[in-house]
């Protein structure tokens, strides 16, 4: 069986590595997605005082740092057993939106844009940001600002736009002043018309690569998201929310009582875990998360733009889940508007710049579980402690992680359907990781660990004798 | 004037040093009339060319074996090597595992947390064999050393600047932060 | 007058004190040498190099911190000799421990990185070995991370000099070497009492304050100099806020406590959770509603207009400010003639001198105390009473129930003993008297005799009892069923006593700060002002006037207890 390799994957967040397993007609066999890093944030920070967390978590990924500060806070908040004033989780989510809008922005952009708007096949050497400034500079200008708009969000309330210092057991440390407030609403119209355009951009690819999207890694998966009591979709708090293939609910719970409906599954072949949902056992009861799974198992959105784009999202499974892989991209640009539509809506809020950010608590009571929605899908932070408030156990299942089967499928699907064993190109290849960015995965945050590596493509007979060679 | 050239790559790293890079923002767009970007985490590239770069850039901690190829061949290929964020200067968050036994952690990460159903510790060849997690300067010589969690957008920018000019950076002020 | 000498420093002439440091006529001189375990409050330890200089004819580089000037001396403090010593000693340090940055409470504010940022470092040059090393998060509002510690000792000199406590010393040697409790006692086991001195004076993040971790730096908080309201010690304070909100409270260097606290001031408060009154309530239909500030006036004086004086009884807490007291006494008993009185002791019926200073008590050689348990009631007193002990120092205690002091006292008599008691102070050259509640008047009597020799220290069992003795104000609640009971309380919890008189009362009113089984059965219920709300003055154990500041606004709603009675007074 011959084995092809590509590694690394680039244009991801992460390290990660394709093998590719050929039959001896040359079509492909099987293909793995190898996540290739560790670093064990979860024994190394046994032994930390909980509220520590809040800091070092977000160490896990720095594109969506907030993400981690914002569920180990929730996670904080129940060891300590209080909930935080109105005001407090306010400024929380309008972190999360800005966060929303810069991570949401940039993989459309930087990550997934280069293959979208430049080609799939496009030189390598120009396939990334650097080109697309160079194809259409005022594109470019525009996502840099939208990015930093969101950026400056966060950076705003925590004080530095990656890593930031805002939130603490039971709250937050600081208000927003109303100064600070104002500067943002002064941008924030123009910065929905820069969502609204990149929105115009994908709807104009989709349309003109109709036939690719409904080739493209399409396949069957439950779906995972957060909801309100009214199935309106929620990023910050609310009740998880499980379906099946056609969309029927399986299951809406508690984030809190996780571990009667999720376990994760491990292989030999990579540090990524595979989550499933318990109860269908492995591999039927894996999902998807993220923005495809956020959407197909929403029932509406509470703000009215992205609403009316949810609309239309819906309207493409005909009422069933929408299933193929690269309407991902299309839905994290309607949850960016929703995040844009959602920050506005938390500023004009008459109590965003009271001063009632915390509640006081007596002491650790233990055990606390924290999860919200970061951009790439469901983020668990679950926490034990000793009496004394120091960390005894830590479990974290981060977003991507859920989607690892999914990736992998894709990645086999597209290999499948492109790949030729008697000739490689490197379009062929790029297609392949194509399916992954989809996903936007952060590896980093998955397998809380990171590394990198140069790839080399080799097609290999059985002996190890190399038949062809790409590198880049 | 010639371009000169940069190239980047991450070993165990979170991104927010390449995030703190992009919160350049404008200022990105005006460097990249006097640099090339060649290799790095977000270009297609997948190593440092061949004929080598002047300025190489390297994230995150040393922590398995595929970090040690990868700092071994950026230091080869560049004059320059930038250390850059608190991983890769003095080691980072990364280091705390030292403290622990290798299996142990393992173990907690593969078989023992509450969710995992069955589970063993990963050992396919294809994958890198964790290490002790050390700073790239214990493993290469590193010639310029830019701290932070992460540097801010400011001091990168300072830091390139410098380079592009033909100077070695010295760090004042807001520039040097360790946190 | 001391004798002056004239040395160089850095090419300047200069001028200091004989028996003063380097480093103590550098910064009298405007120099800045920095320095870690050196702090002004404890004694000079040399521990940490930093402070390191070169002096002309010296052999090596000599610590500023403990080197004594000289005529004629010629140093350097910024020279590159010096410059490479503290940069190596920074990269030992480093290279030793665990030090993260990126996650640490103090980062932002620590003087072991300042110094590193001052002096360019950008790497480390030594391989970290990464030594496991523990984290002790066995106390319950401190946290100790042995990681980020550079053994400056600061903590075990403060421990020892100003909280006189001596429970911290280091255990092991060399690379080795931990700080640690008692006979190496996880901290929150040990003879540690809580008093946090340690705490405010770590120059690093390792000791870590649970409740304001990562609230905020120093540049982003307010620091309001006030008053500790929670004993008659009366300790300087900064209370320290963010936004409206109190995050710690620190001890003031500059008044009679130099810096300490105890736990009662600096960590009990911050850690009330109890349910705050936040506005005044009427009793209605059995139900106790929330009504207008009016309303509450308007039924308190509806009742008062048809009550006489003497069958209305108006106590106070003594844990209230002078002008509240003042004002309570001029409008209950001047206006409406009612009997008045405080909730606690005050001493007012022994005729006995104040006005002992706690910096003259550390210097005195006999030290009798009688009727009090310091180091439960006066905490800071008690550990100035140690302080005195250690230099030397005779503690004579007159106590015949179980006392916290027993174990320090080199006398002990039972109170029918006192007379041996006092003819000790009076062979002795500077002797105190501290007398507390529990001092009878026979014993007063007594003790009188040494009013030409002794200093004297009172310890009121309330804050403000000092005040309450100004204006003649008995304590207890003894006058009998009456018509009208005004009790303000503020944060105190009145025991079972008081409670029962109240409930005789045809009419209750409580004025307080928090929910508790004597605002269940009051008529009406006024809310008061919480600690750090508070703005007037009060008295000290040395018989000084001392300012109380709010800390954050007033919130809305409230009205100053003073101005609550100014109110009544006038719709009367």
């Amino acid at each position: 069986m011959q084995k092809i390799t590509i590694e690394p994957v680039t244009r991801i967040e992460g390290h990660a590595k394709v093998t590719i397993y050929l039959n001896n007609k040359g079509k492909v066999d099987r293909a793995f997605l190898h996540v290739n890093e560790w670093r064990g944030f979860e024994k190394f920070t046994e032994g930390r005082p909980f509220f520590e967390m809040i800091q070092i978590t977000p160490r896990i990924c720095g594109i969506c740092p907030v993400s981690h500060h914002l569920a180990a806070a929730k996670a904080c908040d129940h060891v300590v057993g209080v909930t935080p004033p109105r005001v407090a989780r306010l400024l929380r989510e309008l972190m999360h939106m800005g966060q929303f809008i810069q991570s949401h922005s940039m993989h459309f952009f930087e990550l997934a844009g280069p293959d979208l708007l430049l080609g799939f096949d496009a030189d390598p050497a120009i396939r990334n940001v650097v080109g697309l400034v160079q194809a259409n500079p005022d594109l470019v200008l525009k996502a840099v600002r939208l990015r930093g708009f969101g950026q400056d969000i966060i950076r705003k309330l925590g004080g530095k736009r990656i890593h930031p210092n805002h939130s603490i057991p039971g709250g937050v440390n600081a208000p927003l002043s109303e100064k600070d407030r104002d500067e943002i609403l002064s941008q924030i119209d123009d910065m929905t018309e820069v969502v609204k355009t990149a929105l115009t951009v994908a709807k104009g690819w989709f349309e003109a690569n109709m036939e690719v999207v409904n080739n493209f890694a399409v396949f069957s998966s439950g779906y995972m998201g957060m909801v309100d009591e009214e199935g309106g979709l929620q990023l910050y708090d609310g009740r998880l929310r499980l379906v099946d293939k056609n969309g029927k609910k399986l299951e809406e719970f508690d984030p809190r009582d996780y571990l009667e409906h999720i376990g994760e599954h491990v292989e030999d072949w990579s540090y990524l875990k595979f989550p499933f949902y318990l109860k269908l056992g492995w591999p039927k009861g894996t999902y998807r998360v993220g923005p495809l799974g956020r959407l197909n198992v929403a029932d509406k959105i509470n703000t009215p733009m992205a609403n009316k784009e949810f609309e239309n999202f819906k309207s493409i499974g005909g009422g069933k889940p929408v299933e193929g892989t690269l309407w991902y991209h299309y839905a994290r640009l309607v949850e960016d508007l929703y995040a844009i539509e959602r920050a506005k809506e938390i500023l004009l809020d008459p109590d965003v710049t009271s001063t009632d950010i915390a509640t006081d608590y007596a002491g650790p009571t233990g055990e606390g579980v924290g999860c919200l929605e970061a951009p790439r899908g469901t983020l668990f932070h679950h926490y034990k402690t000793d009496p004394n408030g120091m960390l005894t156990k830590v479990n974290l299942i981060v977003a991507t992680g859920h989607n690892n089967w999914a990736m992998s499928n894709a990645v086999e699907m597209v290999a499948k359907t492109y790949v030729d064993g008697k000739k490689l190109t490197e379009g062929m290849l790029n297609r392949v990781e194509a399916a992954i960015r989809a996903y936007d995965p952060c590896l980093s945050c998955s397998t809380h660990a990171m590394g990198a590596m140069p790839m080399v493509i080799e097609l290999m007979e059985p002996d190890g004798t190399v038949v062809d060679r790409l590198s880049r | 004037m010639a371009k000169v050239k940069v190239a980047m790559d991450w070993l165990a790293a979170c991104a927010g040093c390449e995030m703190s890079f992009l919160d350049m923002d404008e200022r990105l767009v005006q460097l990249l009339e006097k640099i090339e970007l060649t290799s790095t985490p977000i270009t297609d590239l997948k190593h440092p060319p061949k004929e080598g770069v002047t300025v190489g850039i390297l994230s995150g901690t040393v922590n398995n074996t595929t970090n040690l190829e990868v700092v071994k061949e950026m230091r080869e290929r560049c004059k320059i090597l930038v250390a850059l964020g608190d991983c890769a200067v003095f080691g980072g968050i990364m280091t705390m595992r030292n403290f622990f036994d290798m299996n142990e952690a393992l173990k907690r990460a593969y078989v023992e947390t509450e969710s995992t159903v069955e589970g063993t510790i990963p050992s396919s060849e294809e994958l890198a064999k964790p290490l002790k997690a050390c700073p790239v300067k214990d493993v290469a010589k590193v010639d310029v050393f830019l701290p932070g969690c992460p540097p801010s957008a400011d001091a990168i920018h300072y830091v390139l600047s410098e380079l592009v000019e033909g100077r070695i950076p010295v760090l004042t002020g807001e520039n040097l932060k360790y946190d | 007058m001391d004798k002056m000498v004239n040395l160089r420093m850095n090419g300047r002439q200069i001028r200091a004190r004989a028996g003063q440091t380097v480093l103590e006529a550098a910064k009298a001189a405007g120099i800045d040498i920095p320095s870690l375990c050196h702090h002004p409050a404890i004694t000079p330890h040399g521990a940490c190099r930093i402070c390191l200089v070169e002096i002309e004819r010296q052999r090596t580089l000599q610590p500023a911190c403990t080197f004594p000037v000289a005529e004629g001396m010629k140093v350097e403090t910024e020279s590159p000799k010096v410059i490479e010593e503290r940069k190596f000693v920074l990269q030992m340090l480093f290279s030793e421990r665990n030090h993260y940055c990126m996650f640490c409470e103090m980062s932002g504010d620590c003087e072991l990185q300042a110094l590193a940022y001052r002096y360019g470092m950008d790497h480390w040059i030594y391989q970290n070995p990464y030594p496991k090393i523990p984290v002790d998060g066995t106390r319950k509002y401190f946290i100790m991370d042995h990681n980020r510690c550079i053994l400056c000792r600061r903590c075990i000199r403060a421990c020892s000099e100003l909280a006189a406590n001596n429970t911290l010393g280091v255990k092991f040697r060399g690379a080795r070497t931990m700080v640690s409790a008692d006979m190496d006692a996880p901290f929150g086991e040990s003879t540690c009492v809580a008093c946090g001195t340690c705490l405010q004076v770590c120059p690093t993040g390792s000791l870590v304050d649970r409740k304001s971790a990562y609230t905020g730096r120093n540049a982003q908080v307010d620091r309001t100099k006030s008053v500790c309201l929670f004993c008659s010690v009366g300790c300087g304070t900064e209370i320290v806020t963010r936004a409206g909100r109190v995050l710690r409270v620190e001890g003031e260097w500059e008044e009679h406590n130099r810096g300490v606290l105890c736990v009662a001031g600096r960590f009990e408060p911050v850690y009330d959770t109890r349910a705050r009154i936040k506005t005044p309530l009427l009793k209605k239909n059995g139900e106790r509603v929330p009504v207008t500030w009016d309303e509450a006036f308007d039924a308190i004086v509806r009742r008062l207009k048809t009550t006489q004086g003497n069958k209305v009884g108006a106590w106070t807490t003594c844990k209230t400010l002078n002008l509240t007291m003042s004002e309570f006494v001029a409008v209950f008993q001047g206006k409406i003639g009612a009997g008045v009185g405080v909730l606690e002791p005050t001493l007012a019926e022994l005729e006995l001198p104040v006005g002992g200073s706690l910096s003259e008590l550390v210097s005195s050689d006999c030290i009798l105390v009688i009727g009090a348990d310091p180091l439960s009631d006066h905490r800071v007193l008690g550990y100035h009473i140690k302080q005195a002990r250690m230099k030397g120092a005779q503690l004579i205690l007159v106590s015949e129930k179980a006392n916290e002091m027993n174990r320090f006292a080199d006398k002990r008599f039972l109170p029918d003993e006192l007379p041996k008691a006092i003819k000790i102070c009076q062979n002795s050259v500077s002797p105190f008297v501290v007398y507390g509640g529990g001092t009878t008047q026979k014993d007063a009597e007594k003790l009188a005799g040494l009013k030409r020799k002794a200093h004297f220290i009172p310890l009121f069992p309330a804050t403000n009892g000092y005040h309450a003795k100004v204006l003649g104000l008995q304590s207890g609640m003894n006058n009998g069923p009456l018509d009208i009971v005004y009790l303000l309380l503020e944060d105190s919890i009145p025991n079972e006593e008081v409670v029962k008189q109240a409930q005789s009362a045809k009419f209750l009113v409580v004025h307080a700060s928090y929910h508790g089984p004597i605002t269940q059965v009051a008529d009406v219920v006024l809310p008061s002002l919480l600690w750090y709300e508070q703005e007037g003055s009060t008295y000290n154990l040395e018989g000084k006037k001392v300012p109380v500041r709010k800390a954050v606004p007033l919130p809305d709603g409230m009205i100053p207890e003073n101005e609550v009675f100014t109110q009544l007074a006038a719709r009367l």
